[in-house]
């Protein structure tokens, strides 16, 4: 038996790769639990 | 018309009296904020309510558009723009929607008002909505028990006379099972005949977005304004949407119904089995032919619905982590700590007992044994589909073996609470449309309980599905019943 990935027949779907509208940078930080200078902020990454 | 209990009508009531202006769309939400203000302390259904956005839509709706001025609750797992959006979970805990879901968008389109967001288990893992992190919902038909779940407040508004209708989300059962437990209607699309887009992911390949009314005219309205393709979800069928009103005066001459000889297990309420019975009967005296069909899999069917839901669950949660939106551990020292204590602090203990099993079947050494394993029977489970379906063009079943069980009687046993979707969950594996209708009261310790008749679909045959469901409601009297909660505040 074939393993089912979808239990309906979709294949890849293509579209046009095309820039549009989506959420700003405030939309899309404004449920941040930290944020500045536009950025998520998370505590040091690195040393 | 102040006389008239205005929320108690059905979507199609509503509209015929906004259309012939009877009604004001803004004395409609006046009414109904004024009917869960009365009911929602005793039920719980509602997680968060805008009426004051519901107003202002509706002073500036119009009444001729399909859905024009119908407020409608939309179930907190889907984002409404402006609203919260908690999944009933503390890790989403502050979080707004910046964005309308799809289904959303389709509903403001068609003169629909969202305003307000129904109580589920969170991220709709659960059959009784117990697993809400926020609050308790009671069914409206006994206080004492579950409105089932996931989409329990979603049911249980709809069924108290809190909503003319609702969005819910089916994984495995959730609008069907809490739409039989409390008494009103839930149909489960085929996969793909709605957008996801803006639904919060649970388990990708089995969810999907579906009304919960009173009557099955309601049901397809909804389902009118919401099926069809959409750019923003990739597993959005491209596929024309016929109009589901117009199937619904159709008889039930000719067409074949299999009764699954593996659905009628011990274990079935007695009482549950009678009114199925029944409504079989009831069927039949309507012109459809009852034939015996064979689900041979059926018994795998909760197995591996456990394994790929957990395996795509753990995946979609993994979005979670404190850092772009909701809840975030206080102090982290690290990113690490960050994520670990965000999770350990923000998910409850059934969403983190599915996370957990579901990292186990994908993890390495593992995943042949289980989740491709469980891909495999998946596969199956759709063939016993396609070949019944050769045979008859529905399938009926009950909703649920039980009616509703008392808050807390499952709450300890996982399995048991596992066991409440036995019937509805093969449906998602394989991808078929279903709809849960009530067909009768089962009487439990003085209380009347409601059961759901089941019928099941070929993928994309919703409008035959729904012309079944409605032609038997219209021969019955179930749906007219109201629970005690609505008979209460009858006062005009």
């Amino acid at each position: 038996v074939e393993a089912a990935a979808h239990a309906l027949p979709i294949y890849n779907v293509f579209r046009e790769d095309v820039p549009r509208d989506w959420l700003t940078a405030e939309e899309t930080l404004s449920n941040a639990p930290r944020q500045a200078n536009g950025l998520f902020i998370v505590p040091k990454v690195v040393e | 018309m102040t006389e008239k209990d205005l929320p108690a009508l059905s979507i199609a009531d509503l509209q015929s009296l906004l259309r012939r202006r009877e009604v004001s769309a803004r004395e409609v939400i006046d009414a109904l904020q004024a009917r869960i203000e009365a009911v929602d302390q005793d039920i719980g259904a509602y997680l968060s309510l805008d009426m004051e956005a519901a107003a202002q839509e509706a002073e500036q709706s119009n009444v001729d558009l399909p859905l024009g001025g119908v407020p409608l609750a939309i179930k907190d797992i889907i984002n409404v723009m402006g609203q919260p959006c908690t999944c009933a979970s503390k890790i989403l805990n502050g979080y707004r929607a910046t964005y309308d879901a799809t289904v959303i968008s389709k509903l403001r389109a068609a003169g629909a008002i969202p305003f307000g967001k129904t109580n589920l288990d969170e991220f709709a893992m659960g059959s009784s909505t117990e697993n809400s992190a926020i609050k308790l919902t009671r069914n409206p038909w006994d206080l004492s028990r579950v409105p089932g779940g996931s989409s329990g407040g979603s049911a249980a508004a709809v069924a108290a006379d809190a909503a003319f209708g609702a969005l819910g989300s089916d994984t495995g059962g959730s609008i069907r099972q809490p739409a039989a437990l409390s008494g009103v209607v839930g149909f489960k699309p085929t996969y793909g005949r709605v957008s996801r887009f803006g639904l919060v992911a649970f388990a990708s390949s089995l969810d999907q977005i579906g009304p919960l009314t009173k009557t099955v005219r309601d049901a397809a309205l909804m389902m009118n304004a919401i099926a069809g393709h959409d750019p923003q979800d990739s597993t959005a069928l491209n596929e024309a949407v016929p109009d589901y009103i117009a199937r619904l005066k159709h008889d039930l001459c000719g067409l074949r119904l299999g009764l699954p000889k593996e659905y009628l297990i011990e274990g079935i309420d007695p009482q549950v089995k009678t009114a199925i019975d029944a409504a079989v009967k009831q069927l039949n005296s309507l012109g459809a032919e009852i034939v015996e069909v064979s689900l041979p899999t059926t018994e795998y069917a909760i197995a591996v619905y456990y394994i790929v839901a957990t395996a795509e669950a753990s995946t979609n949660l993994a979005r979670f982590d404190g850092v772009r939106y909701g809840y975030r551990a206080e102090n982290p020292k690290d990113i690490l700590d960050l994520y670990g204590r965000t999770r350990g602090e923000g998910f409850g203990q059934e969403v983190k007992r599915r996370i957990i099993l579901g990292t186990y079947v994908l993890s390495s050494g593992y995943y042949d044994a289980y989740y491709l394993h469980a891909q495999k029977v998946r596969e199956l489970i759709r063939q016993d589909f396609a070949r019944a379906f050769e045979k008859v063009d529905a399938l009926v079943s009950p909703t649920s073996p039980v009616p509703a069980f008392k808050l807390g009687e499952r709450v300890a046993d996982p399995l048991q609470m596992y066991l409440a979707d036995i019937f509805t969950i093969a449906a998602n594996l394989a991808g078929i449309c279903g709809i849960s209708v009530p067909c009768g009261f089962a009487e439990v310790e003085g209380q009347r309980l409601p059961i759901g008749l089941q019928l099941l679909g070929k993928p994309l045959d919703e409008a035959r599905i729904l012309q079944i469901a409605h032609a038997y409601e219209q021969s019955t009297d179930w749906h007219k019943a109201r629970p005690p909660v609505a008979q209460k505040r009858r006062k005009t």
